[in-house]
C-alpha cells in the first residue's frame, strides 16, 4: 500500500485535493471518501484514513478527498453557523467536486468502478453525486446518513419529530437513575435546549399517545436521489448505529414508510452496528463497520476482476 | 460557498520521521530569510475541528510571505501510526524531524513555533530541540493532568449516551491505561505514553525552560473577561506576553465557521510585530 498526494483543478482554475491509496495489486474499483460534514477528509477519528488503509491493503484504490473550501482544499468557508453550511451540503453543494473528483479518477483509472461513500453529510453528498447524471458511480456506502435538513439562515430550527422526541424520552427517563447524568446536570453539561426540545414536544404537541407521524424537515432529495439509485442498478449500502438519531429517523422517515421496513432491498442493504453512537466512536463498533463495507465490497466490488488497471505515477510524491 | 486560489506555492508530500513512519506535510511558500513557521497540530478531534483554521493561518502568513509548514504528527491526521503506544516525546521528536525537513528543502534555519491547545505543549517542549527563536501560543492547555480528565470525560459522556449510564469511570479508564490497555477518546485508541506525557505538562513550568519569547493569546468568552489565573500568574515572566481576545472555543464543535478568528489573528499579528526586531534577518 503507497500513499500519495492527489489533487485535481477545476474550470474555475481552483483545486480540489485529497489522499490517494494504492494498494499493491492492479487496480479494479476505486473507493471515494468524504468529509463527514464539515470535518475535512480524514474523517471523525480519521476514520477515512483507518477505512483507506484496510481497504488499500485488500486491493482497492482509496481516495479521501476534500472539496473546496474544506481541508486542504482550494478556498474557505464562511464565516457563517455551521447549521447554514451543513444545510448547504444536505441541499447538493458538493456534488460537483466529488464528481469532477470521480471524473479525474477514471481518466486515471480507466475501466474501474466507483464506489462513493462517506459519514452523515458524505454519505448524502455521494447519495446525491451518485443519482446525478451521468451515473459515474456504481456503489454508494452511506454511514449514519441524514435524511433531513438543517435549518437555513433566518429559519427557526425545525421541530423535534415525533419519532425523535420518544426516543429521547426514553433515554431521560433511563437517565434518571443515573448519578453521572445528574452531575452532568447540576454542573451545567446537558444539553438543556435538547432537553427542552423534548420536553415542548411531548408535552405541548402530546404526541405521547399518538402514531408517529412524518418528518416536518425531512430531505425532499432524499428519497428521489434513494429511487434513482435503485432505478440505475447503482447498489447501496446503508449503515447506521442503533444509539445514533440517525437510525430512529431514517427508520421512521424512510424505512418503514418507503421500504415497507424491508433491509436488503432492490439495490440497497441496510446494516446497524448495536448501540452504536453517530461518529461510531468505540473500536468494536468501527471494527463492524468496516467488516461490514469490506463484505459488501467483496459481494458487488471484487478487488479483482478481469478488468483491471495499472495504476500511473503520475501522483505527487514530493519528499 | 465561497471560494479563493490559493496565491502562495504550496508543496506537499510525505517524509519520514525517525521512526520510519511517513508523515504528511505541507509547505507554504519558502522560507528565503531562513525564517519561518512549525504548526503544532492540538489533540485528536480538536485537530480535526481545527484544521480549516491552521490553513487559513498558514496561507494568510504565506501571503504576507512567511514560510509556514504544517505537518501531521504520527498517529495523526493523513500521518502513518496510531496513539496506542507513542507519546508526546515522539511528537517532539516528529516536530525535530519536521524541522529537518523544512531545513534541507525549504531553507528554514530560524523556526517559529505555533500550538492551540495542546498544540502549543508539544510547540513548547520542542523549541530547544528546534533552535526555535519565537512561540505562538493560542489558548495553550496549562495543566495536563486536568486536560486529561476532560479526555477521559468525553469517553464517559459516550457510554452515558449509548448505554445511559456509566460503566467505567475516569478512574477505571485510567486503570486501564495503567494496565497497559488503551482508552477509547472521541474514537482515537490512547496508550498509557499518551496519557502520561500530557499529565506531566505543566505550561507554567515547561515556559520557563524554553529561551525565546513566548507569545500567549488567550481565547475569552465574554467582553471583559480575563484570561484564567494559570494563565494571570504568567504575567510579568520575562520574555512572555498574554493578550486575551474574544472568540468561540472553534477548537470544539463550532456553532459558527470562521477561520482563522479574524480576534486572534489581529492579536497574533501584534505579537509579531513585537519580536520582529529580535529576530536577525527577519523581515516578516
Amino acid at each position: 500500500m503507497k500513499e500519495s498526494v492527489f489533487e485535481v483543478q477545476g474550470e474555475d482554475g481552483l483545486i480540489r485535493r485529497g489522499i490517494l491509496a494504492l494498494p499493491d495489486s492492479p487496480v479494479a474499483t476505486v473507493v471515494v471518501l468524504l468529509p463527514a460534514g464539515l470535518k475535512y477528509h480524514v474523517g471523525p477519528h480519521r476514520q477515512n484514513v483507518k477505512l483507506a488503509r484496510r481497504f488499500a491493503s485488500a486491493g482497492f484504490a482509496v481516495l479521501r478527498v476534500d472539496p473546496l473550501g474544506l481541508g486542504e482544499s482550494d478556498g474557505v468557508l464562511g464565516p457563517a453557523p455551521a447549521r447554514v453550511l451543513w444545510r448547504a451540503v444536505e441541499d447538493g453543494a458538493f456534488i460537483d467536486d466529488v464528481l469532477l473528483a470521480c471524473q479525474a479518477l477514471q481518466a486515471r483509472f480507466p475501466g474501474a468502478r466507483l464506489v462513493v461513500g462517506g459519514l452523515c453529510g458524505g454519505a448524502i453528498t455521494a447519495q446525491l453525486a451518485a443519482a446525478a447524471p451521468p451515473h459515474a458511480i456504481q456503489g454508494v456506502i452511506s454511514i449514519a446518513t441524514a435524511v433531513t435538513l438543517s435549518a437555513r439562515e433566518g429559519e427557526q430550527r425545525p421541530p423535534v419529530s415525533d419519532a425523535l422526541a420518544r426516543h429521547h424520552m426514553k433515554g431521560y427517563l433511563r437517565k434518571l437513575v443515573s448519578k453521572d447524568a445528574w452531575l452532568r446536570i447540576v454542573r451545567g453539561k446537558s444539553d438543556f435546549r435538547a432537553i427542552w426540545g423534548t420536553i415542548r414536544s411531548m408535552v405541548i404537541r402530546g404526541i405521547a399517545c399518538r402514531k408517529p407521524d412524518g418528518y416536518p424537515n425531512e430531505n425532499p432529495r432524499f428519497m428521489e436521489s434513494f429511487r434513482a439509485l435503485q432505478a440505475a442498478g447503482i447498489e447501496h449500502l446503508l449503515i447506521f448505529g442503533t444509539g445514533d438519531n440517525r437510525w430512529v429517523e431514517f427508520q421512521a422517515a424512510v424505512l418503514q414508510p418507503h421500504l415497507n421496513g424491508v433491509l436488503d432491498g432492490k439495490h440497497y442493504r441496510v446494516v446497524t452496528v448495536a448501540n452504536a453512537n453517530h461518529e461510531i466512536h468505540f473500536s468494536p463498533w468501527q471494527d463492524q463497520t468496516a467488516q461490514f463495507i469490506g463484505e459488501w465490497l467483496d459481494r458487488h466490488f471484487p478487488a479483482s476482476t478481469r478488468q483491471v488497471v495499472l495504476p500511473d505515477s503520475r501522483e505527487q510524491v514530493v519528499a | 460557498m465561497p471560494a479563493c486560489a490559493t496565491t502562495t506555492m504550496e508543496t506537499r508530500g510525505f517524509f519520514p520521521n525517525r521512526r520510519g513512519q511517513q508523515l504528511y506535510f505541507c509547505a507554504h511558500g519558502r522560507a528565503e530569510n531562513g525564517v519561518g513557521w512549525i504548526f503544532c497540530n492540538p489533540f485528536l478531534e480538536e485537530k480535526t475541528f481545527t484544521h480549516s483554521v491552521y490553513v487559513a493561518l498558514a496561507r494568510q502568513l504565506a501571503a504576507e510571505g512567511q514560510f509556514v509548514l504544517r505537518f501531521d504528527y504520527a498517529g495523526d491526521g493523513d500521518s502513518e501510526g496510531d496513539l496506542a503506544s507513542i507519546g508526546l516525546d515522539e511528537w517532539v521528536d516528529d516536530v525535530s524531524d519536521a524541522a529537518a525537513l523544512g531545513r534541507d528543502s525549504f531553507g528554514l534555519t530560524r523556526p517559529r513555533m505555533f500550538g492551540l491547545r495542546l498544540g502549543a505543549a508539544v510547540a513548547l517542549r520542542s523549541v530547544r530541540a528546534v533552535g526555535a527563536v519565537q512561540a505562538l501560543l493560542w489558548e495553550p492547555v496549562v495543566r495536563g493532568a486536568n486536560y486529561f480528565q476532560d479526555c477521559l470525560m468525553l469517553n464517559v459522556t459516550t457510554q452515558l449516551a449509548v448505554y445511559k449510564r456509566v460503566m467505567d469511570d475516569r478512574r477505571a479508564l485510567r486503570e486501564r491505561l495503567d494496565r497497559g490497555e488503551t482508552v477509547n477518546i472521541a474514537g482515537h485508541e490512547i496508550g498509557k505514553l499518551m496519557a502520561e506525557s500530557i499529565e506531566a505538562f505543566v505550561l507554567a513550568d515547561t515556559i520557563g525552560t524554553v529561551g525565546c519569547p513566548v507569545d500567549i493569546v488567550a481565547v475569552l468568552k465574554t467582553d471583559g473577561a480575563t484570561p484564567n489565573r494559570d494563565l494571570q500568574a504568567l504575567v510579568g515572566r520575562p520574555g512572555i506576553s498574554i493578550e486575551g481576545r474574544r472568540a468561540v472555543p472553534f477548537w470544539l464543535e463550532p456553532r459558527v465557521i470562521e477561520a482563522p478568528p479574524a480576534t486572534l489573528w489581529e492579536a497574533s499579528r501584534q505579537a509579531l510585530r513585537r519580536h520582529v526586531a529580535d529576530i536577525p534577518g527577519d523581515r516578516s
